[in-house]
């Protein structure tokens, strides 16, 4: 969706807001999210993350995003009710995980990541080198092409391989499996004459995302 | 769209003769820099070496500093 979650290109932000040396976590609390987050195992947490609405996304840290959307996640998948949100009390008839996580089961959820590439032979529809250009679609859910790479043309710089289009992921059709492509964009193609003529950006499209230039 | 801007607010200065590659890391890759070997290091063991390497060289933001600038070593 074209959310504020898509901010490639924009301005007034405000400083970065370095930090020499940043905690991990800034509060136990934020710790205790990510450990949840991954105990869970519910997928991904961008398209819930997006949802959050702008004027909140923009007030919220990023755990605090991870802790907002998690809890609408839990929610909607059938773990945890609104009330016992709110309360912060188990309903008595509530589901249970059986057996119930023992710490050594958490510490092997809190490191494991899913494998993402696909083991599947697909024709890719693109070749390095191809000249591409990011298609006019404005998804209403999640998707990973940002607004900044519509109509915008670049080159094939790699085939990443096979992969799930985030698009498919969260609709009831059926996951898509396809090509992934390495873009590179000229500086001046994207941002205009105001930037300067010997810069690039690279960023990964999903077959999907593009058309012939 | 500011990339030099962006590097100039966290201290680094670039001349015009350098290419800049921004990198959307979008989808499934993560990446990492493989800072330039800073000059006057030639004679320097590989430990040596990676006690000047810094997080902000690895994420692109900061070159290594070179030992007689003042590095840690």
């Amino acid at each position: 969706m074209n959310g504020i979650h898509d901010m490639g290109g924009m301005e007034g932000l405000g400083k970065i807001g370095y930090k020499e040396s940043e905690p991990i976590f800034h509060e136990p609390w934020e710790g205790r999210v990510h450990a949840l987050a991954q105990a869970m195992q519910l997928g991904s947490r961008r398209p819930y993350i997006e949802r959050i609405p702008a004027p909140d996304y923009l007030r919220m840290s990023y755990y605090e995003r991870w802790y907002t959307a998690l809890v609408t996640q839990l929610i909607e998948s059938g773990v945890v009710t609104t009330a016992e949100v709110e309360s912060g009390r188990a309903h008595p008839a509530s589901m249970k995980a059986t057996p119930a996580i023992t710490p050594a089961v958490a510490r092997e959820l809190l490191f494991r990541t899913p494998k993402t590439e696909q083991n599947i032979e697909l024709t890719p529809r693109f070749r390095v080198g191809d000249r591409v250009r990011g298609r006019n679609i404005h998804p209403t859910t999640h998707t990973r092409m940002p607004r900044y790479t519509r109509g915008k043309t670049g080159v094939v710089a790699r085939d990443r391989g096979v992969f799930i289009l985030p698009d498919s992921e969260q609709r009831s059709a059926e996951p898509k499996p396809q090509h992934v492509y390495l873009i590179h964009f000229t500086a001046q193609e994207l941002w205009g004459e105001r930037t300067s003529g010997h810069d690039s950006l690279y960023i990964d499209m999903w077959e999907d995302y593009l058309e012939p230039a | 769209m500011d990339p030099r801007g962006v590097l100039s607010e966290l201290g680094l200065e670039l001349s015009d003769d350098v290419e800049v590659r921004v990198w959307d890391s979008n989808a499934a890759s993560r990446y990492l820099v493989l800072p330039e070997r800073p000059q006057g290091t030639e004679s320097m063991s590989e430990a040596d070496l990676a006690t000047l390497v810094t997080r902000d060289a690895m994420i692109g933001v900061a070159k290594v500093a070179s030992p007689s600038m003042g590095g840690i070593s």
